[in-house]
């Protein structure tokens, strides 16, 4: 191993000491490399492999099967029918559960920062099978405090959901003062949890935000049942496999059973929810996923800067020690000698770089995992491991792209003979640029075509530079579109569009004109209330052509609602009061809407229609007969009753077993398009709506399929005056029906904190993306400084100055800087909307890139190539001249 | 008024432990339009001097005045002014800048002095500096090679290129370090006519270091140096080109 002898050893450090700054920029990028593969691959892989665990760990259901609104099912029939079934299957089917939920309401309060604020929160309660057989818990709890077993000692006991526990401060043996169907339980809290569903609250899957002031509480089905009146019903049922059913046999199954309970229990089972489009999972996944791609995506990138640096610079060394290879090998040192000697010094590169950035790496991938689950507050059952596998990853990577972008040059040296090696007159080719001719029409001063012609020298070294930039650029250009898109959007949908300061949700049903619109003038004249309008919100399906699309309805009885101001694609645009509708942005891109196309959208469930209008009629006949006696009541209820089934006897239709009625799809123009973030959102008025279906029924809820609620909104005079806005809200919470009060503000805040989130991150990107592109600029520059050291020499001898030294300079690398850029805005843009497409693709977003963000683009990127090639000016400026009259390979 | 003035001028290495006097207490004069040639082993202060009469060097101690300016003390910007307006250089590796043409690389010298007019001004157009250029290149017989880039030139047509570029400037005082050094016998003495021609005819004076006495037969005045001393000086009524051989 001749390469390992002391004097080769001497040469390696002074080949490394003689470029300290090179080697170090070379080192730092192996290091960011690795380092931040290792970084963020082990972070979501430490969270991945979390969540795989917790949801084996509490048999997370394959699936779930939810009842419509306002519908049940008998257990024990359920049971007898399912019996075949769980029979046939015995193999496979580990459990079927059967759960009651029912929408809840708490009267919670916190201290924050000194000032005492009471909440009226609302939530669910999920009534399970108690006591659960070890064997047989599907959905099963993570006790933070508790356990299953103690819950006996309390009558009232019920078990609570950690992010409301931690958000309100509440604690095992604590009370929470619970509303239930409008009656109050102070319940005794026996155990704070988490649950497989629940890992990120997100009520339903119109939600915008995770929230922590959504309350989950557990107890026994049988006390969930009497509290709320459905004695022997449920309304939920999950399904949960053995571990080592195949993903077709489990659809199988689940197609199955959804036929199954679709003919027996008529048709009240929604369409069932595969553990995958679970909210909570599909959440996390997409938020891992994200992770995903920026973990590969970044590494690769900045490897790939290195790794052409890495060969730019040991080809220009191998270059300048052409003499001593020659030499070298006239003494009889073979082609491998000289191969490994430059292999080390890649290696070595690699090897430091790669040590450090997995220290690093493993350092800032715990802080990673840490700060995502502490803010998505579950650290508890989070699992923090060094993942071997990935560490060998990135020690391979860092190593086999230094040796490999390494292995060219040495190969080229230690095939150099020494004939070739130990000539000294080796002039460069010039050639004309073709470009040159494009660009200056008339002749211009050599000394501006000079570094035209110097960027066509080494076309692979410049390619590489600006492909460096480029990447930088991208990287901004990614973060920024992100941060501008998103902020713009939120920001306007928040502050411009939504201009609410209060939601007030009922509990159940309301008509609007039975109680809901006494509540509405009480309100209205609370002092500092602006306005308050009635909402109802109506899951659906819009359909074009072969395109269809969930939708969730929202109707105004105003066709200009005063809590929503539509953001409008065009000044045409409007909602009229009747038979129009108004779409956002993204089903308009979606289903490529213009305004005056026509849509058919349905009302695909509503079994509760005839329930609705019974009520109605009954309300209107115990009114009418009180007032004019039971006569005159008779005729009135049935004129009503006639007059609503002529106004639907076209467009009612009835399923095939009877028990389903829909309406036929009606069509209705698009008026508007409204700029917003939904995905799923479309605006109508309520006149609409009750014309189609004859029946002024106002019902909403954002989780229309399991807890329905009216909902009012609140517009206030001061926003900002958060006293009075509590004082609006402690005169609602009392009126009767009401389940939760929530701030407008309160949302805000939390939209804010994430975002200021989302910066931080951001953030650490750019300062990849900097460093990215200033040593990528700083090598290249250089390494062609040292190149032409003889060049600059001469032209300075000749008389140049340094300032026109400095000018050439920065023309050449200015082309760089501005073709790089050029060259990362259209990649950096298409990935930034793919990312926006498909990652977000829950919400819709239009590519934004402020102003101000291109100028600090350009501003940016630009100061950074110019800061980076000072060092290259620093020694052009300091170089010795004599070097002119020595001969020409030093 | 001698144009280049030595006044007991050193320069010295130092190297470590090691102290290398390259140039010893040297005083001399030159009167403007001769040839000299500087005549001395390897080592013995050559290239040292010749960096020093052109400003890209500074002496250790003692004082050089060029043109009646005292450069010892010229600060960066003032020396690369100095160089541009005073010295034309002609190298032993004749430092064409490779990604010019020869016609461009005379351009180049060119671009930063201007072409001067009747009037005293100079003029930095385009047209009037390629046109020099150009006269320059036809006058060292390259006017067929305008377009051809340095890597495209023998040895000889790079020097020649060298020539016209020190001279299209018009300086008064001309370097050429070892000028023939990379030749061969037949092209050198070409290079060495064409330069005692221009320095008859334009009156330049021309300062060329060499090692080689055959050379030094061509000279106005030789200086022969030894060990950083000149240690002798010798005024010569110089021979035609043609008779040197070697
Ligand atoms: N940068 C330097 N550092 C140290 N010593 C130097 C340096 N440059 C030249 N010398 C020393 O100065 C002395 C004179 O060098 P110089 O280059 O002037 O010689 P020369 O007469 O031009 O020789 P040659 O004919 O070989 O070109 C030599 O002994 C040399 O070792
Ligand atoms: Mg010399």
């Amino acid at each position: 191993m001749k390469f390992l002898t002391r004097i080769w050893l001497k040469k390696l450090r002074r080949d490394i000491t003689r470029q300290k700054l090179l080697t170090f920029a070379l080192i730092l990028l192996c290091f960011f490399g690795t380092g931040s593969f290792l970084a963020l691959t082990m972070g979501y892989e430490n969270l991945y492999s979390s969540y795989k665990r917790i949801y084996r760990q509490t048999n997370f259901a394959d699936a779930e099967f939810s009842t419509h609104s306002d519908t049940w099912f008998n257990t024990t029939e359920l049971e007898n029918i399912l019996d075949n079934f769980t029979l046939k299957y015995n193999e496979e089917i580990q459990a079927i559960n059967f759960r009651l939920i029912v929408g809840t309401s708490y009267k919670v309060n916190t201290s924050q920062g000194g000032s005492y604020r009471q909440f009226l929160a609302n939530g669910r309660a999920i009534g399970i099978k108690w006591p659960q057989s070890k064997d047989n818990r599907t959905n099963d709890l993570i006790f933070v405090s508790g356990s299953y077993s103690e819950s006996f000692t309390q009558n009232n006991f019920i078990l609570l959901e950690a992010h409301f526990a931690s958000k309100f401060e509440i604690k095992k043996g604590d009370t929470l003062s619970t509303k239930i169907l409008d009656q109050k339980y102070d319940f005794f809290v026996q155990g704070v949890v988490f649950s497989p569903e629940y890992l990120v609250i997100i009520p339903s899957k119109h939600d915008f935000l995770p929230t922590s002031v959504f309350g989950v509480i557990y107890l026994p089905i049988e006390r969930l049942q009497t509290y709320s009146n459905l004695t022997g019903l449920a309304n939920n049922l999950i399904i949960k496999m053995t571990s080592d059913v195949a993903a077709t046999t489990r659809n199988v199954i689940i197609e199955e059973l959804t036929e199954l309970l679709d003919t027996f229990t008529d048709g009240v089972f929604a369409e069932p929810v595969m553990q995958e489009h679970q909210v909570s999972n599909l959440a996390l996944h997409l938020d891992l996923e994200t992770f995903e791609e920026v973990a590969l995506i970044l590494p690769i990138l900045v490897l790939g800067v290195a790794s052409v640096a890495i060969y730019i610079t040991l080809g220009r060394t191998v270059q300048s020690q052409k003499r001593n290879i020659g030499i070298a090998s006239c003494l009889g040192y073979l082609p491998n000698d000289i191969l490994l000697h430059y292999i080390c010094f890649t290696l070595l590169i690699g090897g430091i770089g790669s040590i450090m950035g997995i220290s690093f790496g493993i350092i800032i991938s715990g802080a990673v995992t840490w700060i995502y689950s502490y803010f998505m507050r579950f650290p508890q059952i989070i699992e923090i491991q060094i993942q071997l596998h990935l560490v060998i990853i990135a020690l391979i990577a860092g190593l086999g792209v230094s040796l490999l972008s390494g292995a060219i040059p040495a190969w080229r040296a230690s095939r150099l003979t020494p004939r070739n090696a130990l000539q000294t007159m080796v002039i460069e080719k010039g050639s004309h640029v073709f470009l040159e001719k494009i660009i200056f029409i008339k002749p211009v001063k050599l000394r501006f075509a000079l570094p035209l012609r110097n960027l066509f020298r080494k076309k692979i070294r410049t390619f590489a530079t600006i492909t460096a930039i480029a990447a930088a650029v991208l990287i901004i250009i990614v973060s920024f579109t992100f941060i501008d898109s998103v902020t713009t959007a939120v920001d306007c949908q928040f502050n411009k569009t939504s201009q609410y300061d209060l939601i007030i949700k009922y509990d159940g049903l309301n008509y609007f004109d039975l109680g809901v619109k006494e509540d509405v003038t009480y309100i209205q004249h609370l002092l500092g209330v602006l306005a308050v309008e009635p909402v109802l919100q109506l899951p659906s399906s819009i359909r074009m052509g072969e395109k269809s699309q969930g939708v969730l309805i929202t109707a105004w009885n105003n066709s200009t609602p005063a809590t929503h101001k539509f953001h409008w694609s065009s000044s045409q645009d409007t909602l009229w009061p009747n038979d129009s509708m108004v779409i956002c942005s993204a089903l308009a891109h979606q289903f490529d809407i213009n305004v005056g196309e026509e849509i058919s959208y349905s009302l695909p469930f509503l079994r509760n229609y005839i329930d609705i209008a019974y009520r109605k009629a009954e309300e209107l006949w115990k009114e009418s007969a009180f007032l004019n006696g039971t006569e005159f009541a008779r005729n009135q209820t049935l004129d009503y009753l006639k007059d609503l089934l002529k106004r639907n006897t076209e467009s009612i239709s009835f399923s095939r077993s009877g028990s389903d009625i829909s309406f036929s799809n009606p069509s209705i123009a698009v008026s508007g398009i409204s700029k917003e973030i939904w995905g799923s959102m479309v605006y109508t008025t309520l006149p609409t709506i009750t014309r189609e279906m004859g029946i002024d029924i106002f019902k909403t809820g954002l989780d229309i399929d399991l807890t329905p609620s009216s909902q009012l909104i609140l517009k206030v005079i001061q926003p900002s005056n958060i006293t009075l806005l509590e004082e609006i809200k402690n005169s609602i919470i009392p009126l009767e029906g009401i389940r939760s009060v929530e701030f407008g503000y309160d949302f805000h805040q939390s939209v804010n904190i994430l975002m200021a989130a989302f910066n931080a991150i951001i953030a650490v990107f750019l300062v990849f993306a900097c460093v990215l592109a200033g040593t990528a600029i700083f090598t290249t520059i250089y390494v062609n400084f040292q190149e032409r050291q003889r060049e600059i020499a001469t032209m300075m001898t000749l008389g140049f100055s340094d300032s026109e030294f400095l000018t050439i300079l920065t023309i050449e690398n200015l082309i760089q800087a501005i073709l790089g850029i050029l060259l990362g805005i259209p990649v950096g843009l298409w990935i930034a909307s793919w990312i926006l497409d498909n990652i977000l693709r829950l919400f819709y977003f239009e590519i934004i890139l402020l102003p101000m963000t291109w100028l600090m683009i350009w501003v940016g990127v630009l100061g950074v190539v110019l800061i980076s090639q000072l060092p290259a000016f620093y020694y052009g400026v300091k170089l010795d001249l004599t070097v002119v009259t020595k001969e020409l390979s030093s | 008024m001698p144009q280049i003035s030595f006044q007991e001028v050193t320069k010295r290495y130092q190297m470590g432990e090691v102290t290398v006097d390259a140039l010893q207490n040297i005083t001399l004069d030159i009167e403007p339009g001769i040839f000299v040639v500087l005549l001395g082993p390897s080592g013995s202060g050559k290239t040292t001097l010749l960096n020093l009469i052109s400003a890209i060097d500074f002496p250790t101690s003692g004082k050089i005045r060029i043109e009646n300016v005292d450069i010892t003390f010229l600060n960066r910007k003032q020396r690369a002014q100095f160089r541009r307006l005073k010295i034309g250089f002609i190298f032993q590796f004749f430092n064409l800048l490779p990604t010019l043409t020869a016609l461009e690389n005379i351009e180049f010298a060119l671009d930063l002095v201007g072409v001067p007019t009747a009037n005293g001004s100079r003029i930095f157009k385009k047209k009037n500096i390629r046109e020099v250029a150009f006269k320059w290149l036809d006058k060292v017989g390259l006017k067929d090679r305008a377009n051809h880039f340095p890597s495209q030139l023998s040895g000889g047509e790079q020097q020649r290129v060298a020539i016209a570029r020190a001279l299209a400037k018009d300086p008064p005082i001309i370097v050429a370090d070892e000028p023939t050094g990379n030749l061969d016998y037949r092209t050198g003495v070409y290079i060495l006519s064409l330069m005692k021609e221009l320095n008859e005819d334009a009156e330049k004076t021309f300062v060329l270091a060499t090692h080689n006495r055959q050379i030094s037969k061509i000279a106005d005045l030789v200086l022969t140096m030894q060990m950083g001393q000149v240690s002798y000086f010798e005024q010569r009524e110089p021979e035609n080109v043609n008779n040197l051989f070697w």
